[in-house]
């Protein structure tokens, strides 16, 4: 089995020592792995990512990133590892040109100027940025600037990448472009961790699903486990696949076998026709 | 009865040297509920606001044709008397609410209309049990979740009684419950005042079973329109992606299976699969 | 109110006036319900108050010690006096009161606008730090020109998001009417009711009494 790249023991987190919002989290990731943290708004998702690299640190138990303890590794070093990329693309654009803002975290952890040039540039070619390279990033699109803030993140090569709601807001073919940002990443031997609502996206693109409910873990499986369940989806307020949903209705009038659950159109077509 | 009527209209921004809208001519009636949607930067938004007059006079730029709303003309009638029967709602519900409290969030379009200060409380109490804001009318927005916040917003335009509802992505920063649980009070309000919606969302899959007609745009044109389910059927929809329920019938179809029309849910799809395999059996 | 404690602290100078001042404002706080915030107010005051006496003690000994604490007991008075105020009136409250008084409602929904927006704005500010030390870059490291430089990257996307989102603000603005010819109704306007009049009798009535004692040479 691939090593723990993330190790979270007992964590409990509250803001301000009134309200816990996070009450005994245990959770271990290995490397590679593609992981969606689902659950409604205030489970604790954002919290919860916000402790791996640092920027939030446990009132009680204990965070292991890539066998750095949270508490005692300052948020820069954490950084080089985990690399975050947050909802609003508009907070995280600090550059006067699109070049510049990949270069910042590149100068910054230590890149010699040449290294730093080129995986900026790799980073650009490959998110489809490259025509902007020295125009302002607020005169992107917005797709454009979420790829950008991607790409800025990518482009240092942590291990570890963090997305808080990757699609929220954004089209089709935006969807599409992420979905391929994701795969590439998959290929690249990244680990990654989704912050989503999206179930239509997760089902495409994740490994393992873990629900988050009112500050603990709900459910932790692989993606067909847990969102082919229906009453673990309705317990944390969840909308469950339209695939699932359809099986499931299927399956209440005995017209289709439980044993494997469809999540995809043609998995559904594959399990009606029996071929 | 025609609530909105654009025809041949053609706008492009100041400063801009592509026209955003490119000759469309659309209608919205009493009591319809259109789905607009199209890829980003498709023109969606700026037809959006030709409807209550915020093109052409908050927005500048060279607009053609005609557009005529709630039997006003818009270029010539300002947007503070199209508010009174076009009510927008935008995407981020932060932005749109003002005050320190619902309830005064509530009353404030109204007072802007000057309704009188009884009308004011009938219709703002009104609102609150409607869009069960009650128990949180004196709360401040920044203490309200984004779905709370998007209800208030809307409640807060709902309540000077327009005739026509523009959405603009207004579920866009929610999370699933929240934008059913919001789009079905709309819904239901739309059948109670049979009030004109438009509404503009990428995430097909939690609006079309409300609509009468869906709406594809692209690079400022209208490309597509009509009964949502001829519609999905259209080669346009590689451009802004189709429910999986609508790629499953797809799919089947390929595979030999009829299933009949488009499933717009989970539930018509499993009731189509039910029909064609009972029919199997049957026969079989 | 405010006018009252303003006019007589600066006009009487005698310690024991400006101690009935102070101390007459106590039960005003009590009753607002204000105490303690009030009395933390006073504790910020104190370190000019001694100032103030150093200073006047030192610089005017002949005027004795007497007329230095009378001093510095002004400026608490005074400084005092401001914070009750501000304590008991929300600025909604105000925004709302000075509308109801015939200030366009540009200016009073002006006041209200930039107060809703502040927890907003500082709730962007930790999303913008977050993400600029999530790329690894230090706030709290270098020196000041380098913290300087990191403030001053921090604001660029903070202040351009915060541009954008006013035009959005005014865009609502306009979809909720306003901005129109019509005169606003004022939703649950603040009139001046009985109480309110006499409550401005009152503080008048002492005022004046006080000014004629002055003239008269009564006080000091």
């Amino acid at each position: 089995m691939r090593e723990v790249v993330v190790r979270i023991e007992n964590l409990h987190f509250s803001y301000d020592n009134e309200v816990e919002v996070l009450k005994g989290i245990d959770l271990e990731i290995r490397r590679g792995e593609i992981v969606s943290i689902m659950g409604e708004n205030g489970a604790g998702k954002t919290t919860l990512i916000k402790h791996l690299n640092g920027l939030l640190k446990p009132r009680k138990g204990r965070v292991e990133v890539l066998g750095m303890d949270t508490r005692t590794t300052p948020v820069a070093k954490l950084a080089r590892h985990v690399g975050m990329v947050f909802q609003n693309p508009d907070f995280q654009l600090f550059a006067e040109t699109v070049e510049n803002e990949l270069l910042l975290a590149l100068k910054n952890f230590g890149f010699p100027p040449d290294v730093a040039k080129r995986r900026a540039i790799w980073a650009m070619k490959i998110f489809g940025l490259e025509r902007y390279k020295d125009r302002s990033p607020y005169t992107l699109s917005i797709g454009e600037r979420k790829r950008l803030c991607i790409a800025a993140v990518l482009c240092y090569d942590p291990d570890i990448i963090v997305l808080d709601e990757p699609t929220s807001g954004q089209d089709f073919l935006q969807k599409e472009k992420i979905m391929e940002i994701l795969y590439l990443l998959k290929q690249q031997g990244k680990t990654v961790i989704l912050v989503t609502h999206d179930v239509e996206f997760v089902v495409r693109r994740s490994d393992r699903v873990v629900i988050m409910c009112d500050g603990k873990i709900l459910a932790d499986g692989s993606t067909r486990e847990v969102l082919g369940n229906i009453e673990i989806l309705r317990a944390a307020r969840l909308k469950p696949p339209q695939i699932v949903e359809t099986a499931h209705i299927l399956y209440s009038k005995g017209l289709l076998d439980s044993q494997h659950v469809p999540l995809t159109p043609y998995e559904l077509a594959r399990e009606i026709t029996g071929e | 009865m025609e609530l909105a009527e654009l025809s041949a209209v053609s706008f492009r921004y100041q400063g801009s040297a592509d026209y955003a809208l490119r000759d469309i001519t659309f209608t919205l009636k009493e009591g319809e509920y259109v789905l607009l949607t199209g890829p980003s930067g498709c023109g969606k938004s700026t037809l959006c606001r030709i409807l209550n007059g915020l093109i052409p006079h908050f927005y500048r730029g060279e607009l053609r044709g005609e557009a005529r709303v709630a039997g006003y003309d818009v270029r010539s009638t300002p947007t503070y008397v199209l508010a009174r029967h076009v009510g927008m709602v935008f995407q981020n519900p932060e932005n749109q609410l003002f005050l320190s409290s619902v309830e005064r969030e509530l009353a404030f379009g109204l007072e802007n209309l000057g309704v009188s200060e009884s009308e004011i409380e009938r219709r703002v109490k009104w609102a609150l049990e409607f869009f069960n804001l009650v128990e949180l009318k004196d709360r401040p927005p920044y203490m309200l979740s984004g779905g709370q916040q998007q209800k208030v917003a809307i409640a807060s335009v709902v309540v000077m009684e327009p005739e026509i509802l523009v959405l603009d992505e207004p579920t866009a920063n929610l999370d699933p419950v929240s934008a059913e649980e919001i789009l079905s009070l709309l819904d239901t309000l739309r059948k109670e005042k049979n009030i004109g919606i438009l509404l503009v969302e990428h995430r097909l899959e939690i609006a079309l079973k409300c609509a009468d007609k869906l709406v594809i745009m692209q690079d400022g044109r209208i490309v597509e329109e009509g009964d949502p389910r001829s519609v999905l059927l259209s080669k346009h929809t590689s451009i802004i992606g189709v429910p999986p329920v609508v790629e499953a019938h797809k799919v089947l179809s390929g595979k030999g299976i009829d299933l009949g029309a488009i499933p717009l849910t989970p539930h018509e799809l499993a009731s189509a699969i039910e029909r064609v395999m009972r029919r199997e059996r049957g026969s079989g | 109110m405010l006018v009252f404690y303003l006019l007589s602290s600066v006009l009487l100078s005698s310690l024991p006036v400006q101690l009935v001042l102070l101390a007459s404002m106590v039960p005003l706080a009590i009753t607002s319900r204000s105490f303690h915030r009030w009395l933390s107010a006073l504790r910020g005051a104190l370190v000019f108050a001694v100032i103030i006496f150093a200073l006047n003690a030192l610089m005017s000994p002949e005027r004795g010690l007497e007329y230095a604490a009378s001093m510095s007991l002004r400026f608490v008075v005074l400084t005092s006096s401001f914070s009750l105020y501000f304590l008991t009136t929300t600025p909604e409250d105000l925004a709302l009161a000075l509308e109801s008084s015939g200030l366009p409602r540009e200016y009073a929904l002006m006041i209200t606008m930039s107060l809703r927006f502040v927890p907003t704005l500082a709730r962007d500010m930790q999303v913008v730090i977050d993400a600029f030390r999530s790329r690894g870059m230090r706030m709290d490291s270098g020196n000041l020109m380098e913290r300087l430089r990191s403030y001053a990257i921090i604001l660029t996307p903070l202040i351009v998001f915060e541009v954008r989102r006013s035009l959005m603000v005014a865009e609502a603005l306009e979809a909720r009417a306003f901005g129109g010819t019509t005169k606003p109704t004022i939703y649950r306007r603040m009139r001046m009711r009985s109480a309110d009049y006499a409550f401005v009798f009152i503080w008048l009535g002492l005022l004046v009494t006080i000014l004629v004692l002055r003239v008269q040479g009564f006080v000091y």
